[in-house]
């Protein structure tokens, strides 16, 4: 997705072009709204406050597009190191008004949303996918966000996290294998 | 199930790295779909064949996951983790937030002062270091220009001393000539001697044969009127006529332009010729004769260090006569 994002569609949002500007947010903008939604979780049952983020997230992307082509990294790496001083922003916010971490504790609520049964059931799974990342180590766990909830391949993910994308990969097999440890453990709670 | 307790730390072998990105692959396209993670609900363990029947597309990832990189043992665990994978995957893509944002935010981006700042200022911060840039060419050209015709009396004389020290030399040279020959007109005979050998010293470091030729030639005429012995030269040169020629020529403003352009070509070479061939004629063509090949009065104006010279074709015209 954002792989594909070319550079001359940049350097026309860069210059303010509103068709190119627009055609950025498109491509951008669905995979910062899994990442903010990721890492953040629903606050309150609903993902409105990941989504502000991400809105706010998108329009600091735009601000900084000026400056974008002087770094010489992947474009989605320029994006997702803005996300996620963003949310990094927001959890701290959300501490210091609530004094309430925002992501665990809250993801664990019951969700205040009524919803048909399947989207209930689905929602509980995801509720628990987010519980067994929180368990990983911070950069596994972001490893798994940039991977599996934006979508990046590995060697993006490797310009974001500073690693080699060999690294990732073996990084993101531990952070799988751990998962797999803590969902047995889960299911074992459950079953007995 | 807690016998299936993983080995996470165990190494990890390249087939199951190989497995293990190809699933993330495909999980982080969205292949797999979260209604087939529905049957498998937590604490139902049967999810391996559900998951596989109703996810199309992420089943050959599934298969690959099983074949090489998960053991038999492990499946189970794992075929639950890439449920719930899924799962999550398709849940945060649940309610996308309106379309209407992206306009909420181009106007936010359009109205607000902060963009232009930092958006606009690309171009003009261009176009000053391009005038910048422009204008010290200029300078420098315009500088390397004027320094090239700078006289010794020309502010800019001591840059095109270290610029164009051959010129310069010469310039010196025929200055010396020059104010030797107001410094003979006007009787100080001593300080015209001085002055023409200070030209000679000047002119032995020139090396332009070209130059050395007409400098030479122009500081022998000078020499050659001076009074050497007193007695001779007034018999070539009266100091008492060219006096009066002579000193108005220096402040005359029509003659400066005549050195700078013989200086560095031809136009002077009529100079040393002209008391032969245009005698009768000198009164009045003599200031006019060198007026014309000035072909560069601009510049040469501000240096003008011959003002002397036309006097030359004077005394001897007024001495044929």
């Amino acid at each position: 997705m954002t792989a594909a994002i070319e550079q001359d569609l940049v350097r026309r949002a860069a210059q303010r072009d509103p068709d190119a500007t627009a055609a950025l947010l498109t491509e951008v903008r669905p995979g910062l709204v899994r990442y903010c939604r990721a890492r953040l979780g629903r606050i309150g049952g609903a993902y409105t406050t990941a989504d502000d983020v991400a809105q706010d997230v998108c329009l600091a992307v735009l601000r900084a597009l000026p400056r974008y082509r002087e770094q010489g990294v992947p474009f989605s790496a320029f994006v997702f190191g803005i996300a996620a001083h963003k949310v990094v922003d927001a959890q701290r916010a959300a501490l210091r008004n609530s004094g309430v971490t925002p992501t665990d504790t809250l993801i664990e609520r019951p969700d205040a949303t009524p919803g048909p049964e399947q989207q209930a059931v689905s929602t509980d799974l995801a509720r628990r996918l987010s519980v067994l990342l929180g368990r990983l180590p911070e950069t596994q766990r972001e490893i798994i966000v940039l991977r599996v909830a934006v979508g990046l391949p590995a060697d993006e993910v490797g310009a974001i996290v500073g690693m080699s994308a060999a690294a990732v990969r073996v990084a993101q097999s531990r952070a799988l294998a751990r998962l797999r440890t803590l969902a047995g453990d889960t299911l074992d709670e459950v079953a007995a | 199930m807690s016998r299936h307790k993983p080995h996470h730390d165990e190494p990890l072998d390249l087939a199951t790295i190989a497995a293990d990105d190809l699933l993330l692959d495909a999980l982080g396209r969205g292949a797999a779909r979260p209604e087939g993670a529905e049957p498998t609900r937590p604490g139902t363990t049967g999810g391996r064949t559900t998951d596989a029947a109703a996810t199309p597309a992420g089943t050959s990832d599934d298969d690959t996951t099983r074949r090489g990189g998960t053991t038999d043992d492990d499946t189970a665990g794992g075929d639950d983790l890439t449920v719930l994978l899924a799962a999550w995957r398709a849940e945060l893509d649940a309610d996308p937030p309106a379309a209407a944002r992206d306009a909420e935010l181009l106007r936010a981006l359009g109205t607000e002062p902060e963009p232009a700042t930092t958006a606009r200022p690309r171009a003009p911060w261009l176009g000053r270091r391009l005038i910048g840039a422009a204008a010290a060419v200029i300078a420098v050209a315009g500088l390397a220009i004027g320094t090239q015709h700078a006289g010794p009396t020309s502010p800019l004389w001591p840059i095109a001393k270290v610029m164009y020290p051959q010129q310069a030399e010469a310039r010196e040279a025929a200055y010396a000539i020059q104010r030797a020959r107001t410094a003979a007109a006007a009787g100080r005979n001593d300080e015209a001697r001085r002055l023409l050998e200070e030209a000679r010293a000047h002119l032995a470091r020139v090396t332009d044969p070209a130059l050395i030729d007409r400098l030479r030639a122009d500081l022998d005429t000078a020499l050659r009127d001076l009074p050497t012995v007193e007695s001779p030269a007034p018999a070539v040169e009266p100091t008492g006529a060219p006096a009066p020629v002579g000193t108005p020529a220096t402040g005359a403003v029509p003659p400066p332009p005549v050195p700078t352009g013989g200086i560095g070509t031809d136009p002077t070479r009529p100079a040393p010729r002209s008391p032969a061939p245009g005698p009768r004629v000198v009164p009045e063509t003599a200031p006019t004769l060198p007026i014309p090949p000035p072909p560069l009065p601009g510049p040469s104006t501000v240096a003008s260090p011959l003002p002397g010279l036309p006097g030359l074709p004077l005394p001897t015209g007024r001495l044929l006569r």
